[in-house]
């Protein structure tokens, strides 16, 4: 039994034996407050000597996509398959809340530096919201405020001609904000497709029913399904190009309601001891539609429309490979069975049987 | 009128005003999403946020996945997050103390409806030794240092990330209450590590527990649960308290006898004036089993809120010495 005497004593105890032990552990990952900012400017000026920066967009090739990225692609090691969930740099993410940072990159996670880029927020009322643009060391990078539980849909768009072909390049990411807390509820309304006539062409994610909550992540197996969209209208025909991080890739095409679908392949087999049910890999969808349209921007003219859009996305393994249903009714039959037969042989054995107690006289 | 006031309180039939209460706190905490409700993620009880109907969130979670911060960001500013959750915590435990417990809380709720089948079953309830209860009370102790302190070591590097929100891993409120709103996901073991499949099977394992316990045993789960041992920290801080005046007090034991938690200190104490003790649920039996004027009360800001008297004793045992049954005589 604790008293309150007591339970103060041990609860004053518990915190120095806590704090002690926490200071130990810091001083064991040489860790100090005062050093910490110190070392993270040094850490991302040696990395920025090394990154690779494109100094313009114009000077990529028109018909390369560009992408957006939730990865700090200037770290190398963490790159398109980093393995933090909900896609963001957890440490990054943790000061600037509530914001969220992209990259807008192209080939292999290379850094896009232009400012005549055309970019565009809609948050989770679908209202238009400004992006900011942030360049420190010669990195380019976009935020833009997520301070509601939902999704969040971000674009670049980009308008060149190139002999008498403009190529309508857009990069768009759809960021699911969920965070812990909130009092934002999730429900159907959220769903809906956004329609903007900021851009020409779009391609949207059609949510499914269990598709349900602010967390969710899609994983191996799941069905996707995308509609896409040009002028407002469903898109005939066009191509859909899905690129795995880890290899894969395939070709569909978009049919009369503009819409295609497609299976995400298991690509995740590891130990295990190995095995990380976090584990996040990465994927690109690229929409290409070409058509023959004459017009002008500016004094340019153009005869043809080449129209790339590009969609990145983040899966995770499947809960289905490493939760057992099974496995967790067996047990659960099985202790309560033990635990009860335990408990009624235990009352029995105490239970004295009635003896007539009989005196001579 | 005050004393009127007092009277109707003192002699109320406390059974079924708990019953009232206990009902629609847990329709409010289980089903509350399906009304928008959400009073946050500091709740002083185990209103599980796996039941995603859940009208608040259990602070045990919030607090395990805010200590979880990586250590350069547990000192920096996002520190104030976790103190703001800490207010809050502390803000809604003030306002009822560890009658969270006996009144509030969804689990134990469900604890005492299913004593009260095993009741209508004609069942006996077993009790702990006292050496048994002594050893068993320490248990949740242990659970808190597993809810505070792993966090802490996943932050610093310690840990892997497999051992998040760990307590909830084991918990058998995780596993049990999104069963009510027909959820039976939690019922499953998560094999994508050694700890997660140990912990979870643990869970599972402590969930069966839970109903073969609570059949036989009152409250079987509050002797174990961190919540009430992070409650007893703050008692202090609550505007209600729990007093005895030990002046008053026969040691009948008719309050030990009542008491689902086997706390013997509300007989045996008669030195203490402030009588909560860690186990302690504040469900107030001990009050209502009292026959002594105002030998155990239940205080709101110093003003005695419920005590006990021979009327009300009398009345709710239905013993016939009050005024009416001699009338009626």
């Amino acid at each position: 039994m604790i008293t309150s005497k007591k339970r103060n004593k041990i609860f004053l105890f518990s915190l120095i034996v806590l704090g002690l032990l926490f200071a130990g552990l810091s001083t064991y990952k040489k860790y100090s407050h005062k050093s910490y900012a110190t070392n993270a400017t040094s850490k991302q000026a040696q990395q920025c000597q090394k990154c690779e920066i494109v100094s313009n967009v114009k000077k990529i090739d028109p018909q390369t996509p560009i992408y957006f990225t939730l990865s700090d692609p200037t770290k190398k090691d963490q790159g398109r398959g980093g393995m933090h969930s909900h896609g963001g740099d957890y440490k990054n993410e943790s000061y600037k809340a509530p914001s969220k940072k992209a990259w807008l990159v192209y080939g292999e996670n290379n850094l896009v530096s232009d400012l005549n880029l055309k970019t565009f927020v809609f948050d989770t009322t679908q209202t238009q919201k400004d992006v900011k643009f942030d360049n420190k060391m010669g990195i380019n990078a976009y935020s833009f405020e997520v301070p509601k539980n939902g999704y969040y849909n971000l674009f670049a768009k980009s308008e060149i001609i190139n002999d008498d072909t403009l190529f309508y390049r857009v990069a768009k990411l759809e960021y699911l904000n969920g965070k812990h807390g909130s009092k934002d509820i999730y429900n159907e309304e959220i769903k809906k497709e956004l329609k903007t006539d900021k851009i020409k062409i779009d391609l949207v994610r059609l949510k499914d029913d269990n598709e349900d909550s602010f967390f969710y992540r899609i994983s191996m197996g799941d069905t996707l399904r995308f509609k896409a969209t040009l002028d407002g209208k469903p898109l005939q025909n066009a191509d859909l190009d899905i690129d795995l991080n880890s290899g894969w890739s395939k070709n569909i095409k978009t049919d009369a309601n503009g819409t295609a679908s497609f299976t995400m392949i298991r690509d995740y087999f590891p130990s295990w001891d190995r095995f990380d049910k976090r584990y996040k890999q990465e994927m690109l969808i690229t929409l290409t539609y070409s058509e023959d349209q004459n017009g002008t921007i500016g004094d340019q003219k153009y005869k043809y429309i080449n129209y790339i859009l590009t969609y990145p996305m983040s899966y995770y393994p499947n809960s289905s490979d490493y939760q057992s249903y099974s496995y967790g009714l067996l047990v659960g039959l099985f202790i309560f069975a033990l635990s009860g037969i335990v408990v009624y042989l235990y009352r029995r054995r105490r239970t004295k049987p009635f003896k007539e107690i009989k005196y001579e006289e | 009128m005050k004393s009127r006031i007092k009277n109707f309180i003192n002699n109320g039939d406390l059974r079924r005003v708990r019953f009232w209460i206990q009902l629609t706190t847990f329709v409010l905490f289980v089903y509350g999403g399906y009304l928008a409700i959400n009073l946050g993620s500091s709740f002083p009880v185990f209103s599980c946020p796996y039941n995603d109907k859940t009208a608040a969130t259990c602070y045990l979670i919030s607090i395990q996945h805010q200590l979880a911060m990586p250590t350069e960001v547990l000192f920096s500013p996002a520190l104030i997050s976790i103190l703001i959750g800490l207010v809050t915590f502390i803000a809604w435990f003030m306002i009822l103390n560890k009658a969270w417990c006996g009144y509030m809380c969804p689990f134990g709720t469900l604890q005492d409806w299913i004593t009260a089948l095993r009741k209508k079953i004609g069942i006996r309830f077993s009790i702990y030794t006292q050496n048994q209860f002594e050893q068993l009370s320490k248990i949740k102790y242990l659970f808190l240092i597993i809810v505070l302190l792993f966090p802490l070591l996943i932050g610093a590097g310690a840990l892997s990330n497999n051992w998040s929100a760990s307590f909830c891993q084991m918990c058998p409120a995780r596993v049990i209450s999104p069963m009510f709103t027909g959820d039976f996901s939690q019922w499953s073991i998560d094999f994508s590590s050694k700890t997660n499949m140990i912990l979870t099977t643990l869970g599972i394992s402590f969930a069966a527990l839970f109903f073969v316990g609570a059949f036989v045993k009152k409250r079987f789960f509050c002797f174990f649960c961190p919540m009430s041992a992070l409650h007893y920290i703050f008692a202090d801080t609550s505007i209600v308290k729990f007093r005895k005046d030990g002046s008053k007090c026969t040691r009948c034991g008719g309050c030990y006898a009542v008491c689902d938690m086997q706390i013997k200190d509300i007989a045996d104490d008669v030195v203490s004036t402030n009588i909560l003790r860690d186990d302690c649920i504040l469900c107030l039996k001990c009050v209502a089993a009292c026959p002594e004027d105002d030998a155990l009360h239940f205080d709101i800001l110093n003003i005695k809120a419920f005590s006990s008297t021979r009327e009300g004793f009398e009345k709710r045992m239905n013993i016939g010495f009050n005024k009416n049954s001699e009338a009626n005589k």
